[in-house]
C-alpha cells in the first residue's frame, strides 16, 4: 500500500510539538522510530491529517546516569542505541534484554523507546489493509459493533505486545509527560488504560519525553523472558519482567517487581508479588506468584499461532523460569 | 555408467548469476518498465461464496488518473492448466474471499488503490464451505455446478459430477480386502496438514499489453513461460504467435508458486479492457497470502495391514486434499500424491483413493514437492507407529520393504535407478542410528520419501555459437534461484569444450527461446539438462565438420578443448572456434545447435502426467530433536539428508538444495499454518506467519546420493523440488523416540507437544 | 507539500524535494534508479529493502525519504567500488550464499553493519544480525559461512 497524503512538521521545541499536535485537534500524530506507524498508515489504521516528527527536539535521543537519581532515557532513544549504552548494559541488563527481543536488528535500529512505550495493541482481525478488512465486520476499534477476538463484547480486546514496557514497569520506572504548559512525572503504570482501543491514556498535545529509571538497589537480579514462535520478528505471545533485590547477605527478598506483556489489554504489574518482600524465596512461595499472574494473564486468539490455554499455562512457567534467572544474577541459588 | 572424463560437470562452479545478484544489478519483475505504462490494483472478494448481484464502477471511472476498470463480464474467458474452471476475474459468482472482481489501471499505484474504493459491489452471501472432507459430502454447497463439463487436459483428470471433487485418482493393486484379512495387525491412523504459504520473497507481478488486433505481450516473473503462453493463447482464442511471455531476467524464489496465470491474469484482464497501454500489476505481500496459492491443506487416512514380522500385506490410502476455489494444479497434485500414496514400499495388495476438492479458500497450487509432503507425513509417520507398536527398528523396516531396482512400483512400472535404499543407509550412518548416545528427552527419527516427476513432457534448446567463440543458450527454463542456469551453462561448456565463461544463457521469451514444458517438478536438470547435452552436441558436430578441412583431419578425429578445435592426439595442432567459424564464413560466422528431448514412453500411458515416471524423485531423512517438557518446545538439533542426484552436475548448488527444502520443510514441521476464520486468512504477513528466519533454521547435513540414472545427463536426476518432504515426519518420528507423543496434525506447536505430553501422563 | 532534503547516498550528495508521504525505498527505487533495494513485504519484517542509515540497518520501507535530510545511506550500489567487490559480496559468491538473489542485498548490508561494529563476531551474533533477512531459499547456513569468512579473513579478496 502506498502512504496516505499527510502534511509533515518538524518543530525544534516540545512546546512547538505540543501546540502542532493541540492546534490540529487530534488530526496531528507523532512520529518517533515510525516503524509501527508507517504500518498503521499504509493500512488506512490512522489517517493523520499532520506528522509531527520528534527527531529535531534537543535531548531526547539523550541517555543520562547517576548513582543519585538513577537512569534517564529519552524517548527517542533507538532501541540499539540502549542496547549499545554500556551503563545500561552494566546497571540494567533486563533493557538491554528486551530492547534486544524487539523485532529485528533493523526494528531496533529504527525503533525508540518512547514509540515501544506507546506502540499500539494488536489484533489479528483489524491489523489488515484496508480491502482484506473489508472481509470482517468493521470490530470495536475501528469504529464498528463487535469483537471478533471475544464474540459479544463490547469491549475492545486488541492485545499489548510491548517489550520495553513489563522491564520498565517491574524496574519502577516513572515517566515524564510533556504538554505545550507543563511536564509532569507519573508511574510508568499510569499511563495505559485498560482500553484495546487506546492502549494509552496520553491526550492531544501529551507528549511522553523521557522515562525514569531508579537506581538499582544492591544484590538485585532480573529477568525478561519472551514467548514467540520464531526467535525473532515475533511480537510477545507472552513477556514476563522481573526484578527483585535481596537483603545482604542473607535469601531474604526486599524489594521486588513482577509485570507481564501480551497477554491482555496493557501491559500489567502482578502486584501479588509485592507480598515476598521481606520474605524468602522459596518454590512455594514463586508459585504462588505465578498463580496471581496466571489469573491475572487474558490472552486471546486475536494474535499469533499458539493457543490462549497454552500461553496462559506458560505465564506460570516462564514466571517460575524467571525467578530463577533473577535470583541467579542477584547472586542467590535459585 | 558414463566413464569419461568430466571438466566442469561434477565440480562446483561458480553460479552464473550470482554477480549480479550480489551487486544488486539482477533485475526483477517490478524493475521493468515499460514505456506508456499504467499500474493497475485489484478489488477482491469479501466473502468465500456469493452471488455478485451488481458491480457499481461508475464513480471509480469517474477518478482523474484512472484510465479504465474491469470486471468479469467484459472478459468472458475461462482459463486453467488441468481444469477449465477459472474466470479472469470473478462472473456472476465469487468462490472464495480474495477473489478478484475488478481491476482498476490508473495513472499511478496511489490513483488506483484510491479507485478501489469507489467501486460497489453487491452480493448475496451462499453458503460455504471449507473442510475437504466436508465439501465431499452429500448435501455440501456446491462449488462449481458445472465440473463435469469442464474442459479437461487430458482424459486421466477425472471429476465427479455434482460433486466438489475435480479429480478422484485411484490406483489399485492385488485385493486389500483380503491382504487385511490375512493380516496379523490393522493400523488405522488420519494424518493432515495445513496450508502452507510459499513466501517467495519476491510477489507476483505482471504487466500485460494487448494491442488493437490482440497481439498479447506479457512480462511477468513466471516460471514456465511456454506454459503460460499456451493457457493464455487458448483462453482468448487467439493463435500462439499473438502472445508473447516475457520473463524478468531474474525471479525472486518459486517453489511453484509462481506458475500458472496469477498477477498475469487480473493484468490480463485489465489489458483486454484497457488496449494498447502497458499495464502492471504487482502484488502485495497480503495479496501473496490471500490470492495466489498455498499448499493443499490435507487430510489423509491410512489402513494398513501387516504380518508380526513387520511385513507389509495391505495399505489402504485414503487422500483429501483442499484445492481451493479453483483447480488449479489440484489435480495433478491429487495424482501425484496418489501415485506415491502408500510411501516406496513393496506392498502387494493396495487401494489408493486420492480426492482433489474444491473449497471456499484460497486456491492451493503447486508447492516444491507437491503431493509428496501431504502423504509422506502420514506414510512416514505410520511406519513408526507401527515400527513401535511391533518392537522393530525403524530403519530396518524401512529397508526390508523399501523398493529396489527390479521391484514393480504400485503403479506397475519396473523400477530402475533407485537409490533410495543407499539414500536412508547414508542418513542412518551419518547419525550413528546404532550407536549414538542421546541425552534425557532426545531423540532421532528417520523418514523416507518417494515422489512422481511429470512425465511425459519436453524440453527444447538451441546452442548458438558466436563469431568470436562465446556461446548463448537459448533455453526456457527459469533462473528462478534454484541455480539452473548454471547447471545449463556447465553442461555446454562441457559437451562443448568451451570454458565455463563463454557460455551465458538467455533470460526466457517465448519469441525467441524454445518450447519447454515448464521449469517444476525438478524437471529442468534431467530434461533440459538432457536438451542442452543434445544441442552442444549437434552444435559440436557442426564445428568439427567445419574444422575438418582447415585442420585436415577427418572430423572423427576432432575434438574441442578450451574453446579450441583441435586433432584429438594433437592438441597443438588446433583452431579457436572464432577462427573455425570465419575461416568458413568470413565476418557471419555462426552455429546453431539443436536439441529436443522427450522421455521415450511405454505403449498406453497417457501423455499427460503419466503413471510411468522417467525417474523419481528419492530422499531420506534423520531428525535429532530435544523436547522440553516444560514448554512444549521442539529444538531440532540436527537434521541428515540424503537424496538421491543421480549425479550431482554441480555439488554446491545441489547440496544448497537439500539445505533450502530442509529449512522449509523443518518450517511446516514446527510453525507454518496459514490460519482461517471461515474463508478469511487470519495471518496474511511476514509479522504474523511463522517464515523461519536465520535463527530458527535447524543445522543440516546434506548428502548428495550419486546413484545415476541412464537416461539422465551425465547420469543426472532432479533433486530439489521434494528435500522438503521427509523432514516433517522424520521430526515427529524423532520426537515419538525422544517422548513418546505421537502428533498426527502439522505443525507441531509447543501447544500440542505439551498437551500431548499431559494427556499421556494422565494415561 | 514537498519538502527540500539534502542527504548523501554512497558517497553522492542528493539535493531534492519530496512529498512527505514518499518512502525511502520509492526514492531510491523510482526517483534515484537504485533498484538493488528489494520491496519484498513493505510492511516491515522481510528485511529486503534494508540499507546502511548513518552505520545502522534500517528498512527503507518504513522511512519517510523526507526524514533523511542530512543523512547518510549505504546502498548496496555502494557496497562495490570501481568493480572491485566489498569482501561480503565475493564470500558471498564463493559460498553459494546467492540463489534467488532476493533478500540478498538486505542480509548482505546488515552483515556490513555488524562486522563494521563488530569485526569478530560469533556465529550466533551473525545468525542474530541477520534474523531480520528472510530468506525463503533458505540459504541460511551458506548467508552465516560467508560472513563467518570474512570476519576470519579467509574470504577471497578479488584482485
Amino acid at each position: 500500500m502506498t502512504l496516505p497524503k499527510f502534511d509533515y512538521a518538524e518543530p525544534k521545541s516540545l512546546r512547538q510539538a505540543s501546540a502542532l499536535l493541540r492546534q490540529q485537534r487530534g488530526k496531528a500524530m507523532l512520529i518517533a522510530g515510525g516503524t509501527d506507524l508507517l504500518q498503521a498508515l499504509k493500512n488506512r489504521l490512522k489517517t493523520p491529517a499532520l506528522l509531527v516528527d520528534l527527531k529535531n527536539i534537543p535531548r531526547l535521543d539523550h541517555i543520562s546516569y547517576s548513582e543519585k537519581t538513577g537512569l534517564q532515557i529519552g524517548a527517542m532513544v533507538s532501541l540499539r542505541q540502549l542496547a549499545n549504552s554500556a551503563v545500561i548494559k552494566e546497571k540494567y541488563p533486563m533493557l538491554v534484554e528486551a530492547a534486544l527481543a524487539v523485532g529485528t536488528a533493523q526494528l531496533q535500529a529504527m525503533g525508540t523507546v518512547g514509540g515501544n512505550l506507546c506502540q499500539d495493541s494488536l489484533c489479528q482481525f483489524r491489523d489488515r489493509s484496508p480491502m482484506a478488512r473489508l472481509m470482517l465486520e468493521p470490530c470495536l476499534k475501528l469504529g464498528g459493533h463487535v469483537c471478533h477476538a471475544v464474540s459479544g463484547s463490547n469491549k475492545c480486546w486488541a492485545n499489548y505486545s510491548g517489550d520495553l514496557a513489563p522491564a520498565l514497569l517491574a524496574l519502577h520506572a516513572r515517566v515524564t509527560i510533556a504538554d505545550s504548559t507543563e511536564k509532569k512525572k507519573i508511574p510508568l503504570s499510569k499511563l495505559y488504560s485498560d482500553d484495546g482501543k487506546r492502549p494509552t491514556r496520553l491526550r492531544a498535545g501529551q507528549i511522553l519525553t523521557v522515562i525514569h529509571v531508579p537506581p538499582p538497589a544492591p544484590h538485585s537480579g532480573s529477568a525478561y523472558l519472551k514467548l514467540r514462535l520464531r526467535k525473532t520478528i515475533d511480537y510477545a505471545l507472552l513477556g514476563v519482567a522481573l526484578y527483585l533485590s535481596m537483603e545482604d547477605g542473607d535469601a531474604v527478598c526486599k524489594d521486588i517487581a513482577l509485570a507481564l506483556t501480551g497477554v491482555g489489554k496493557a501491559p500489567f504489574l502482578v502486584k501479588e508479588a509485592e507480598q515476598l518482600k521481606g520474605k524468602q524465596v522459596g518454590d512455594a512461595e514463586i508459585a504462588q506468584v505465578a498463580e496471581a499472574a496466571f489469573k491475572q494473564a487474558h490472552p486471546l486468539s486475536n494474535i499469533g499461532g499458539l493457543t490462549p490455554a497454552y500461553r496462559k499455562e506458560m505465564v506460570r512457567v516462564y514466571v517460575r523460569k524467571a525467578f530463577g534467572v533473577a535470583l541467579e544474577s542477584a547472586g542467590q541459588d535459585a | 555408467m558414463p566413464t569419461e572424463q568430466l571438466d566442469i560437470v561434477g565440480t562446483s562452479s561458480i553460479r552464473v548469476d550470482a554477480r549480479d545478484k550480489v551487486m544488486g544489478k539482477a533485475i526483477y519483475i517490478d524493475d521493468i518498465q515499460v514505456p506508456g505504462m499504467l499500474h493497475g490494483k485489484v478489488l477482491r472478494s469479501r466473502y468465500p461464496h456469493a452471488r455478485i448481484v451488481r458491480i457499481d464502477t461508475s464513480r471509480a471511472e469517474k477518478l482523474p488518473g484512472v484510465l479504465g476498470v474491469v470486471t468479469g463480464a467484459d472478459v468472458p474467458f475461462i482459463h486453467g492448466e488441468s481444469l477449465l474452471d477459472e474466470p479472469f476475474l470473478a462472473r456472476d459468482k465469487v468462490r472464495y474471499t480474495g477473489e478478484g472482481v475488478a481491476v482498476v489501471a490508473a495513472v499511478d499505484v496511489a490513483t488506483a488503490e484510491h479507485a478501489l474504493e469507489l467501486i460497489r459491489v453487491e452480493y448475496k452471501e451462499l453458503p460455504a464451505v471449507f473442510d475437504p472432507v466436508e465439501a465431499t459430502e452429500p448435501g455440501a454447497p456446491l462449488i462449481h455446478e458445472n465440473v463435469g463439463t469442464y474442459t479437461r487436459a487430458a482424459s486421466n483428470i477425472k471429476p465427479i459430477p455434482g460433486t466438489n471433487i475435480c479429480n478422484h485418482f485411484q490406483l489399485k493393486t492385488g485385493d486389500v480386502e483380503k491382504g487385511f484379512a490375512e493380516s496379523d495387525y490393522i493400523f488405522e491412523d488420519t494424518f493432515t496438514t495445513p496450508m502452507q504459504a510459499h513466501c517467495c520473497i519476491e510477489t507476483h507481478g505482471a504487466i500485460a499489453l494487448v494491442d488493437d488486433e490482440t497481439n498479447i505481450t506479457v512480462w511477468a516473473n513466471n516460471d514456465s513461460p511456454h506454459r503460460a503462453r499456451k493457457e493464455i493463447a487458448s483462453a482468448f482464442k487467439v493463435p500462439m504467435t499473438k502472445v508473447r511471455v516475457i520473463i524478468a531476467p531474474y525471479v525472486g524464489g518459486n517453489f511453484g508458486g509462481k506458475g500458472g496465470l496469477k498477477a498475469e491474469a487480473v493484468a490480463l484482464a485489465i489489458a483486454w479492457k484497457v488496449r494498447n497501454r502497458p499495464i502492471k500489476i504487482m502484488y502485495t505481500r497480503e495479496e501473496e497470502f490471500c490470492s495466489t496459492i498455498g499448499r493443499h491443506p490435507s487430510v489423509v487416512r491410512m489402513k494398513t495391514g501387516v504380518k508380526q514380522d513387520g511385513t507389509f500385506v495391505a495399505r489402504a490410502v485414503k487422500i483429501y486434499l483442499a484445492t481451493g476455489a479453483y483447480a488449479e494444479k489440484g489435480p495433478t497434485v491429487s495424482t501425484f500424491a496418489g501415485i506415491s500414496g502408500a510411501g516406496p514400499y513393496r506392498i502387494p495388495n493396495l487401494s489408493i483413493d486420492s480426492y482433489c476438492v474444491y473449497t471456499n479458500r484460497q486456491l492451493a497450487g503447486a508447492f516444491r514437492g507437491y503431493g509428496g509432503p501431504q502423504t509422506a507425513w502420514a506414510y512416514e509417520s505410520q511406519m513408526d507407529i507401527i515400527a513401535h507398536k511391533l518392537g522393530l527398528d525403524p530403519v530396518e523396516l524401512r529397508l526390508r520393504q523399501v523398493y529396489v531396482d527390479g521391484d514393480r512400483h504400485a503403479n506397475g512400472q519396473i523400477l530402475k535407478s533407485e537409490g533410495l535404499r543407499d539414500c536412508l543407509v547414508q542418513v542412518a550412518e551419518s547419525m550413528e542410528w546404532n550407536s549414538k548416545p542421546l541425552g534425557k528427552n532426545q531423540g532421532r527419527g528417520v523418514a523416507l520419501m518417494e515422489r512422481a516427476i511429470k512425465t511425459p513432457f519436453g524440453s527444447a534448446a538451441f546452442v548458438k555459437v558466436n563469431e568470436d567463440g562465446t556461446v548463448d543458450v537459448l533455453s526456457s527454463t527459469t533462473e528462478v534461484g534454484q541455480g539452473s542456469a548454471t547447471i545449463v551453462c556447465q553442461i555446454v561448456a562441457e559437451e562443448l569444450g568451451v570454458p565455463m565463461a563463454s557460455v551465458r544463457k538467455a533470460a526466457p521469451d517465448t519469441a525467441f527461446t524454445p518450447y519447454d514444458a515448464s521449469t517444476t517438478s525438478s524437471r529442468s536438470t534431467f530434461h533440459m539438462g538432457n536438451a542442452v547435452k543434445m544441442a552442444a552436441a549437434d552444435a559440436k558436430q557442426q564445428l568439427l565438420a567445419l574444422a575438418s578441412k582447415l585442420l585436415k583431419a577427418s572430423p572423427d578425429d576432432l575434438t574441442i578443448t578450451q574453446g579450441k578445435v583441435h586433432v584429438k592426439a594433437m592438441p597443438e595442432r588446433a583452431l579457436p572456434i572464432s577462427k573455425v567459424l570465419s575461416e568458413n564464413y568470413g565476418a557471419s560466422g555462426t552455429v546453431l545447435g539443436r536439441g529436443y528431448y522427450y522421455p521415450e514412453m511405454p505403449e498406453g500411458e497417457s501423455n499427460y502426467f503419466s503413471r510411468y515416471m522417467v525417474f523419481w524423485l528419492l530422499g531420506a531423512q534423520g531428525a535429532e530433536v530435544e523436547v522440553n517438557r516444560e514448554t512444549g518446545e521442539v529444538k531440532i538439533l540436527k537434521i541428515y539428508a540424503a537424496h538421491d542426484a543421480g549425479k550431482a552436475i554441480n555439488p554446491m548448488t545441489c547440496l544448497d538444495q537439500i539445505r533450502g527444502g530442509v529449512t522449509l520443510g523443518a518450517g511446516f514441521a514446527l510453525s507454518e499454518n496459514l490460519m482461517f476464520k471461515g474463508g478469511t486468512v487470519l495471518n496474511p504477513s511476514f509479522l504474523s506467519y511463522p517464515v523461519p528466519s536465520a535463527l530458527d533454521a535447524p543445522e543440516i547435513e546434506p548428502m548428495a546420493v550419486e546413484y545415476a540414472h541412464p537416461d539422465g545427463p551425465y547420469g543426472a536426476k532432479g533433486i530439489g523440488e521434494t528435500t522438503n518432504v521427509p523432514t516433517p515426519p522424520a521430526i515427529a518420528n524423532a520426537i515419538y523416540n525422544a517422548v513418546g507423543i505421537r502428533i498426527k496434525d502439522l505443525p507441531i506447536t509447543p501447544d500440542k507437544v505439551l498437551a500431548a505430553l499431559k494427556r499421556k501422563d494422565e494415561r | 507539500m514537498q519538502k527540500k532534503i539534502v542527504f548523501t547516498v554512497n558517497g553522492d550528495r542528493v539535493e531534492l524535494s519530496v512529498e512527505p508521504n514518499l518512502t525511502l525505498l520509492d526514492l531510491l527505487k523510482g526517483q534515484l534508479g537504485l533498484i538493488g533495494t528489494r520491496e519484498g513485504c513493505d510492511s516491515g519484517a522481510c528485511g529486503a529493502c534494508t540499507v546502511i542509515m548513518d552505520g545502522a540497518p534500517v528498512l527503507s520501507c518504513m522511512t519517510l525519504a523526507v526524514r533523511c535530510h542530512n543523512r547518510n545511506i549505504t546502498t548496496i550500489e555502494g557496497l562495490a567500488h570501481d568493480g572491485k567487490l566489498h569482501p561480503l559480496q565475493q564470500s558471498a559468491i564463493d559460498h553459494d550464499a546467492v540463489q534467488c538473489g532476493f533478500c540478498t542485498a538486505g542480509w548482505l548490508l546488515s552483515a556490513k553493519v555488524l562486522l563494521d561494529n563488530n569485526p569478530t563476531p560469533t556465529r550466533e551474533q551473525v545468525r542474530t544480525a541477520v534474523a531480520g533477512n528472510l530468506c525463503r531459499c533458505a540459504g541460511y547456513q551458506r548467508i552465516e559461512e560467508s560472513i563467518l569468512a570474512v570476519a576470519e579473513g579467509r574470504a577471497k579478496v578479488q584482485e
